[in-house]
């Protein structure tokens, strides 16, 4: 899965760009996103494109998520659809994760705010 | 095509007054273009030079016989292949041999030995002019050397990298190099002079036990060397018995050997160099050509039920594997691949030929039957056979191929195989591959050689993989070669993939496999997929192990549902086959591609059911972990996924061996 990264505000910004994380990408996501996870990053995933998550899709946000924090970062997610929120719900990760509506408001959270 | 009638003597530089040493000159080059493989497209201009006269450009200067002076020039069709002063070199490196030769015959007379020695430079001379490989000729010099006397033992030394080196040896033995610097060969190079001993004690005394000849009763050591080399290497000639030693004559016989030796060897290394540096390229450059244009067609347009892919990598060396695909009317397909063995422009012109006339043969049995059937591949391919394999024989060349014809709509193969390796066959309903392979020799080992076709049974899903033995001969730096079983492995892990995608793997798990090591033959290969019906059940799908396959599973599900008016599901059911689907191929089947794993769908009144079928070993969802949820774990969430979403979950494992998952999920209300 490919994504695009701009920083705002010392914001770093994740669009992923493609319909699907699953199994079939979810490991070479995880792979690629190595060199955007700096130490005490401050990230926002923005997921607007994304319709369909899985549970492996998940396992690399969760272990993209372990690794900001384990450096003092943090990391938090945006522009959820449907399908992808009933995942996270499901699996109570919404408990896990800063969800945002807006990218806005992930990054207002941050006090990055436009 | 005979290289030999590409050359021409140019009449305008052939003035009237051409001489019997011209003739003989011309006459020379001429049989050296025949016999180069790179004098396809050479011819040779000469003439008579008169004292002081200029060479004419591009030309050099031989001394021909009869004293004359004589000037040879090569010229090329494509004179932009060749480097600046390479043909130069060529004519040059000829023009010598020429002229040595001249010079041996000249000197003999002069020095009037005796017949035999003389018939012996004679026949050497004819030799350098044959064919033969470098080494048998230098063997034949040492023969003529000792005159077959079974009592005499010689041995052809050649400097190379400060040590001398046996290059041909009679009536004995050994291996290993020589120190030039000790010994009676010391002696000998040092005063570059031929050396005679007689008797055991004054050989004891001069020379060192480590020499060959050491404990011989007479020995003749004679140094070669060369204006362009210096020492060159040395003859030695000894005998173990008493008899009398060798004279004057006989080393000067040994000396004008040596002189041939050295025009062998020095010959075989220029050749070599160029061969290295122009002749390759520029055979690269034709025989790809050469390839591309007549050998590896395009394939046609693939019909519906058809897909085929070709691919086609030049090794360093061109030789000449074909491919081709003859689309008929009818709606069948042929492939046609084949192999010229041996390298060089000669091959891929064979090959060339080669499925010219099967193209030409098909052409003509299709004229007999004129009712618009497709004549049969063994009719074909015995009229081909008929029409080349003669002229094959005589070439002492042959030709593997494989004629193979895919007929969609009866699902059947045909296959005529010439001594070709095996052609792969995928059968998607056991998931197994056959190889095919019939008892035809290759073209031009028999003449008159009949050959039958086999047949066997096409389903949709199925491949069959044609290739040359470039690719199971690939090696990797062990020196193992690929092989067909690896090749068999591959076709059938891949065979969920198109016709292109396993041509793509077969090269990615080929390069892999050599590492560095560079592809010695061409690597030829030609892949057909039969289309899997497209009128699989609505409510069935059949999916292969890779997580590439899960993405038409879900767009599946999804019409299957909105057909049963059960679209709200979509998304969870989507989500939970995801899960189910990724499970067996990560525990049951261990992420090994190529699987099956078998889907469907039963709309009851009440609850939607889909039945997940596998045939991996026995597996328990059970074992598979139970999730964290405070996000310390990436995985073991997929299990409960599943079970949230569905109603129902059940595990079977049927007699035959296949894991059943039925899921049930009640209809929402």
């Amino acid at each position: 899965m490919d994504f695009t990264t701009e920083t705002m505000n010392g914001v770093i910004v994740v669009t992923l760009q493609g319909e699907t994380l699953d199994a079939s990408n979810a490991k070479a996501l995880k792979t690629d996103l190595v060199p955007v996870l700096a130490p005490g990053a401050k990230l926002v995933f923005d997921m607007k494109g994304v319709r369909f998550v899985d549970s492996s899709g998940l396992g690399a946000l969760l272990s993209c998520l372990r690794q900001v924090h384990s450096s003092g970062g943090d990391l938090k997610l945006c522009e959820m659809g449907k399908a992808v929120r009933a995942l996270f719900e499901l699996v109570r990760m919404h408990r896990i994760f800063e969800i945002y509506n807006s990218r806005d408001e992930a990054l207002r959270s941050y006090g990055a705010g436009a | 095509m005979n290289p030999a009638e590409s050359c021409t003597t140019d009449p305008k530089e052939n003035p009237e007054e051409s001489s019997p040493a011209l003739s003989k000159l011309v006459e020379f080059f001429r049989q050296r273009l025949a016999l180069e493989p790179f004098g396809s497209g050479l011819s040779v201009s000469a003439g008579l030079l008169s004292p002081g006269g200029s060479l004419p450009a591009g030309a050099v200067r031989v001394d021909a016989a009869d004293g004359c002076q004589a000037w040879a020039r090569l010229s090329s069709l494509r004179p932009e292949c060749w480097p600046a002063g390479a043909l130069e070199a060529l004519a040059r490196s000829w023009g010598e041999v020429y002229a040595s030769n001249a010079r041996e015959i000249l000197l003999m007379e002069e020095l009037a030995v005796d017949w035999e020695s003389l018939q012996a430079l004679y026949d050497l001379s004819a030799d350098l002019q044959s064919a033969l490989q470098p080494h048998e000729m230098l063997k034949r010099i040492l023969g003529r050397a000792i005159s077959n006397d079974p009592a005499l033992r010689a041995v052809l030394l050649v400097e190379r990298a400060g040590v001398l080196a046996p290059r041909a040896m009679q009536n004995l033995n050994f291996c290993g190099d020589l120190d030039p610097a000790g010994g009676l060969i010391g002696q000998c190079v040092s005063e570059q002079r031929s050396l005679v001993l007689q008797g055991h004690d004054q050989i004891a005394a001069a020379g060192m036990p480590s020499e060959p000849w050491s404990g011989s009763t007479s020995l003749a050591l004679v140094p070669i060397t060369t204006s362009a080399r210096g020492l060159f290497g040395l003859i030695a000639v000894w005998r173990y018995d008493i008899a009398p030693g060798f004279n004057s004559y006989f080393v000067r016989l040994l000396e004008a050997l040596g002189q041939q030796a050295a025009l062998i060897v020095e010959s075989d290394r220029l050749n070599g160099t160029l061969l290295e540096s122009e002749r390759l390229r520029q055979e690269i450059f034709i025989g790809s050509l050469i390839q591309q244009l007549l050998l590896i067609g395009a394939p046609p347009a693939a019909s519906v039920r058809l897909e085929v892919a070709s691919l086609a990598l030049p090794s360093q060396t061109v030789d000449g594997d074909f491919v081709d695909l003859f689309a008929h009317p009818d709606g069948t397909l042929d492939l046609l691949i084949g192999d010229v063995m041996g390298k060089g422009i000669p091959a891929a012109l064979l090959g060339a030929a080669t499925k010219t006339q099967i193209l030409r043969a098909l052409a003509e049995k299709a004229l007999e039957l004129s009712s618009g059937e497709t004549p049969s591949p063994e009719d074909i391919i015995n009229c081909a056979s008929d029409a080349i394999g003669a002229d094959l024989v005589t070439l002492e060349r042959f030709v593997t191929l494989c004629y193979a014809r895919v007929d969609p709509t009866a699902r059947r193969l045909t296959l005529v195989d010439c001594g070709h390796p095996s052609t792969l066959h995928y059968r998607a309903s056991t998931g197994e591959v056959v190889p095919l392979r019939g008892d035809g020799l290759p073209f031009g080992v028999l003449p008159g050689e009949r050959y039958t076709q086999i047949e066997t049974a096409l389903e949709p899903g199925d491949m069959l993989l044609l290739y040359s033995d470039g690719v199971t001969e690939a090696k990797n730096p062990r020196k193992e070669l690929y092989g067909e079983e690896r090749l068999t492995a591959t076709l059938r892990v891949c065979s969920y993939l198109s016709a292109a995608g396993l041509l793509t793997e077969v090269r990615n798990r080929v390069m892999e496999f050599c590492g560095e090591a560079p592809l010695g033959d061409d690597f030829t290969c030609l892949a057909l997929k039969i289309q899997p019906d497209q009128a699989e059940p609505d409510g069935e799908i059949t999916i292969f192990s890779s997580y590439s396959e899960l993405e038409k599973m879900r767009c599946w599900a999804c019409s299957t549902l909105e057909a049963d008016a059960a679209g709200e599901l979509g998304d969870e059911i989507k989500l939970a086959l995801t899960e189910v689907v990724v499970n067996v191929i990560r525990h049951g089947y261990h992420e090994e591609p190529g699987h099956r794993i078998r889907i469907r769908a039963e709309h009851g009144a009440r609850s939607v059911v889909f039945c997940v079928e596998d045939w991996a070993g026995e597996w328990a969802m059970a074992s598979i972990p139970e999730p964290s949820f405070a996000g310390d774990r990436d995985g073991g969430f997929g299990v409960f996924i599943v079970r949230s979403i569905f109603d129902e979950v059940i595990l079977n494992r049927s007699e035959d061996g296949r894991n059943i998952l039925r899921l049930s999920k009640l209809r929402k209300k």
